[in-house]
């Protein structure tokens, strides 16, 4: 049943190929083209194109292994000089490098929900379609353009071999992760202290605490050496390109997080407060911009907060030190760095939902969560798919998938309900869709307030995040958990 | 949140009319292909003739309405339709319908503009059709067929593929004719014959569904017991009928001449007994014997309809003897089938007519309207081809047979020797494809490829329309469900 499903889905990834698809689209054309045609030395420096190489080096390789193939379908592609190419076979090629290196995702899926010792029918099912159909990836990865479902793929692998105690080769997993995508490094405090309690410093596993912790140290470090090895001269450049600091706090489109309350709070105070501002915020480019009301805030105050904000949740793994724990601090590790991470992209959403996605197989509590924030966050999404012809699209792909979710969970987990207050605020999404599609062209606010229906996305969605971080976190470290947990036999 | 049965409902529907709009964004027919464009610039054409010219020069030749060119031949409700969006049109932006000067316009923003007019369709006619039909054929049935039967119906990839991709509003007239089914399955007779001959005016291909409906709705009038009862029922209904046709050829009533030219555009005797290659009996006939060098158009088109009625008539008589809503089905599938094997002018797109009642026979034979299903889309893929969908082809027939593995094999019991028989024949149907695609070309015979997926086709058919004939006059009675 399982690879039924995963054809099913893959042919209505195939049927999305045609789709507009964004500037990431080139990027990738971009970076095949310069790991094919050029040799390794070059690679960080390349720069005729603006989409630089800012991917570590194993993304690179991955680049340069597709480029293999490519050759045969357009060699075209693979010249630098040809930017913003896209020839049919160019888009063909690219697209079914995204739909095929899905088996990895699927692999992933599949293995986890494996480790999990998932019993049921209806949980296999749950677990099954809210992962394979995952309706965020079908947007970013099938119709935005990116790789992430390999890549989550090689995580959700990490995480079930951990989960059956094959240590070293998790971490190591894990590492080669952080490789392909550093973004990942979210969720390694996470990965670093479940490694520590169950491996290195775990009595019931008898070997000495030095020899388990060098272990693990020599497989992270094979990564790493496999990965930057060939670029050890050119080292701060490489760096240079994977952490670009010249971005500003939020990205155009403020994903919904902390800062978009910020954001907002600034600028509900300068219309109070009558004072100019500066660069709009949620105009569409990518830049710094002065606070007129708020103070600024600098890149290493969103460091320190998001460290600071880690600390209880890695505190709580510390002690418990369960399986059930490590799942949920991987959901909260990566919900911090939204929250209060520098630039964060909408898209870093799917890192908190899809770990979600594992715990909610087997906790009532984390179901009705993973519901909640499936819909909020595939909403946030929602503006990276603008063109007209994608709207019938995404609201129905959307729609279908949170039915889905919704009916399959309910069965898993009698009497599954969200609050009347979270309903409440869900009924707020229907109001945004009026809003947009409706109420701005009646009233012909388009002109004079066009930023307005952005705006609102990102902050009613923030809010909605906010709440189940706020919620979701404490109910982790204050243990309010055990009642409705449903029973389902563990491995 | 919401009662379960409604959820299922939202997941199902929002999902076939995503289907239908991400097909939406492929190419449609006779894109970028001066100076006659296709399908899609003909219904575009049809807006810009109603909106610009009087009615009564609609389906008439003259200096401003050049009948080659696209020239309107269907039924006034098409025209009304076309009127209708060609007043949206003119809203949005009027020179999508100027006279003359809009002629093979395609912009991004026009395209949009049609494709939503299909979906508007789509919402207000097709899906609403299929949701009404499937609850009132499974009324009886439990939950999982319908639900089952609700995606046969929504996710029919040949219908999508021809209205959504390709470029028709066939679920215009589809919708409607489902709409009449479920209505005579819900015993209202009158409403019925309203919705067919709203049908009929939409697409006079729906005369493929008319004998069956004709002949059911006059036998339930003569098993009213009292004579008077009869003659009112029937009564009703022929004044429903022609209440119907009244109103929609009013403004061609006026003189003979306006009437006859209507009827002369939509039944052209001079086009010829098929088009292209079709998967019907005169197509693969006409391989061993050349008809149309034998028999001239109008003694073929007699000797069509004498076949044809030939064909349907052991299905309709068994239905007029025992009337019964199964057998109402049967039939209407067997005659759809006789009417595209055997009739005059049949395209390739005319297998929709039978995939009609196919989907609303699901329940009763699930196995076999799968296979039916699958066989009618492969009938129609040089078509498709050329429209440049084969993409969104390979993918529904991906999707279509999972969803076949994952509901309909594990519902419903099926003899080992009946899926062979399925598997074998999409993997045969299959390899014919690819060769077409990609098959070493003889100069001798450059259509071989598309003749052999017609020839093959066609047995299907023939074997489709003998097996059904055989269930509907021998097993109903024996089988019950």
């Amino acid at each position: 049943m399982f690879w039924l499903l995963f054809l099913f889905v893959s042919g209505l990834k195939v049927l999305l190929i045609p789709s507009y698809k964004s500037t990431d689209f080139e990027v990738h054309r971009n970076w095949l083209s310069i790991t094919h045609s050029l040799p390794l030395s070059k690679w960080y420096f390349e720069d005729r194109s603006e989409w630089t190489l800012d991917y570590p080096p194993f993304f690179a390789y991955f680049e340069w292994l597709l480029s293999q193939f490519a050759v045969y379908f357009d060699a075209n592609m693979l010249k630098v000089e040809n930017l913003n190419y896209d020839s049919r076979t160019t888009v063909l090629f690219q697209r079914f490098s995204v739909i095929i290196t899905d088996l990895v995702y699927a692999f992933g899926v599949k293995r986890c929900l494996e480790s999990l010792g998932i019993a049921t029918k209806y949980q296999k099912l749950a677990g099954t379609v809210s992962l394979l159909f995952n309706v965020g990836l079908l947007f970013v990865d099938h119709i935005h353009f990116q790789y992430n479902g390999f890549l989550f793929g090689i995580l959700l692998f990490s995480i079930a071999l951990i989960l059956e105690k094959k240590f070293i080769k998790g971490a190591f997993l894990f590492a080669a992760l952080l490789n392909f995508k550093h973004i990942f490094i979210y969720v390694a405090p996470a990965f670093g202290v479940f490694l520590l309690k169950d491996y290195v410093f775990n009595k019931e596993i008898r070997e000495i605490v030095v020899v388990k912790f060098l272990k693990l140290v020599i497989a992270a470090g094979t990564c790493v050496a496999l990965s930057f090895g060939p670029f050890i001269d050119q080292f701060p450049q490489v760096l240079s390109r994977l952490f670009p600091f010249k971005r500003g706090l939020t990205h155009a489109y403020w994903a919904p997080n902390f800062w978009a309350i910020y954001n907002f709070i600034e600028k509900v105070g300068v219309s109070v407060l009558k004072k100019s501002s500066g660069v709009s915020t949620s105009s569409g480019l990518v830049q710094e911009f002065d606070f007129k009301v708020l103070p600024n805030i600098p890149p290493m105050v969103t460091f320190l907060l998001t460290g600071l904000m880690m600390i209880p949740c890695v505190l709580k793994l510390w002690k418990s030190g369960t399986k059930d724990s490590f799942l949920r601090a991987i959901t909260i590790c990566s919900m911090t760095s939204f929250m209060f991470g520098w630039h964060v992209h909408e898209k870093a959403i799917l890192m908190t939902i899809i770990p979600l996605g594992l715990s909610s197989l087997s906790d009532f509590k984390d179901a009705k969560w993973f519901i909640f924030l499936s819909i909020v966050g595939h909403y946030s999404l929602f503006p990276l798919l603008f063109p007209i012809d994608l709207v019938i699209i995404k609201y129905g792909l959307y729609i279908s998938y949170i039915c889905a979710i919704n009916l399959l969970y309910t069965r898993v987990f009698k009497g599954l309900k969200l609050s009347s207050f979270e309903k409440l605020y869900l009924c707020g999404f229907a109001f945004l869709t009026l809003y947009e599609y409706f109420i701005q062209h009646v009233l012909r606010l388009t002109h004079r307030m066009p930023f307005l229906p952005l705006m609102m996305c990102s902050v009613y969605c923030a809010f909605g995040v906010l709440y189940f971080y706020v919620n979701y976190y404490s109910e982790f470290v204050f243990d309010k958990r055990g009642d409705g947990k449903v029973k389902s036999k563990r491995k | 949140m919401f009662p379960e049965k409604l959820q299922v409902f939202i997941l199902i529907t929002s999902f076939a009319v995503a289907l239908r709009a991400i097909v939406s964004q492929y190419d449609y027919s006779g894109h970028k292909t001066p100076p006659m464009f296709g399908d899609y610039e003909a219904q575009r054409h049809w807006q810009e003739i109603t909106i610009n010219l009087p009615v009564l020069q609609w389906y008439e030749n003259s200096t401003r309405n050049d009948l080659m060119y696209w020239g309107l031949d269907y039924p006034p409700l098409t025209a009304y339709h076309s009127w209708t969006m060609g007043k949206i049109a003119n809203i949005i932006n009027p020179k999508f319908i100027e006279l003359f000067e809009s002629r093979g316009i395609e912009s991004a923003e026009h395209k949009t503009f049609m494709r939503m007019s299909v979906l508007l369709v789509d919402l207000l006619v097709y899906i609403p059709s299929v949701v009404f039909m499937t609850s009132a054929v499974n009324s009886k049935g439990d939950a999982l067929t319908a639900i089952s039967h609700l995606i046969v119906g929504l996710m029919y990839p040949g219908q999508i593929l021809i209205d959504n991709g390709h470029f028709q509003y066939n679920n215009f007239s589809l919708g409607l004719a489902f709409f009449a089914i479920g209505f005579l399955f819900r015993d209202k007779i009158i409403l019925a014959a309203i919705s067919f001959s709203l049908a009929l005016n939409y697409k006079q291909m729906e005369l493929y569904h008319a004998l069956p409906i004709f002949v059911y709705m006059l036998s339930l009038s003569l098993r009213k017991s009292s004579f008077f009862g009869k003659i009112s029922q029937i009564t009703k209904l022929g004044l429903a009928v022609i209440f119907v046709f009244g109103l929609l050829w009013l403004p061609w009533l006026s003189s003979k001449d306006s009437f006859l030219q209507v009827v002369n555009r939509i039944f052209p005797l001079q086009r010829g007994v098929f088009e292209d290659k079709v998967s019907n009996f005169w197509c693969s006939a006409n391989v061993i014997i050349k008809l149309k060098t034998i028999f001239t158009n109008e003694k073929m088109a007699i000797v069509c309809l004498g076949t044809t009625l030939l064909a349907s008539l052991p299905s309709c008589l068994n239905l007029f003897l025992k009337s019964s809503k199964k057998e109402f089905l049967y039939c209407i599938f067997n005659t759809a089938l006789s009417f595209f094997l055997f009739s005059f002018q049949v395209h390739e797109k005319s297998i929709l007519l039978v995939a009609l009642p196919a989907i609303a026979l699901y329940p009763f034979e699930p196995a076999v309207v799968y296979w039916f299903l699958q066989v009618s889309s492969f009938s129609m893929f040089p078509l498709l081809q050329k429209d440049g969908l084969i993409i969104p082809f390979f993918a529904f027939f991906v999707m279509f047979e999972m969803f076949f593995r994952l509901f309909i094999k594990k519902n419903f019991t099926i003899s080992a020797n009946l899926l062979n028989g399925i598997v074998l024949s999409n993997i045969g149907n299959l390899i014919l494809v690819v060769l077409h695609l990609f098959g070493p070309i003889s100069k001798a015979l450059p259509h071989i490829y598309v003749l052999l997926i017609s020839v093959y086709n066609c047995l299907h058919f023939l074997g489709f329309y003998l097996y059904l004939n055989y269930s509907q006059i021998f097993k109903i009675n024996y089988n019950k469900s």
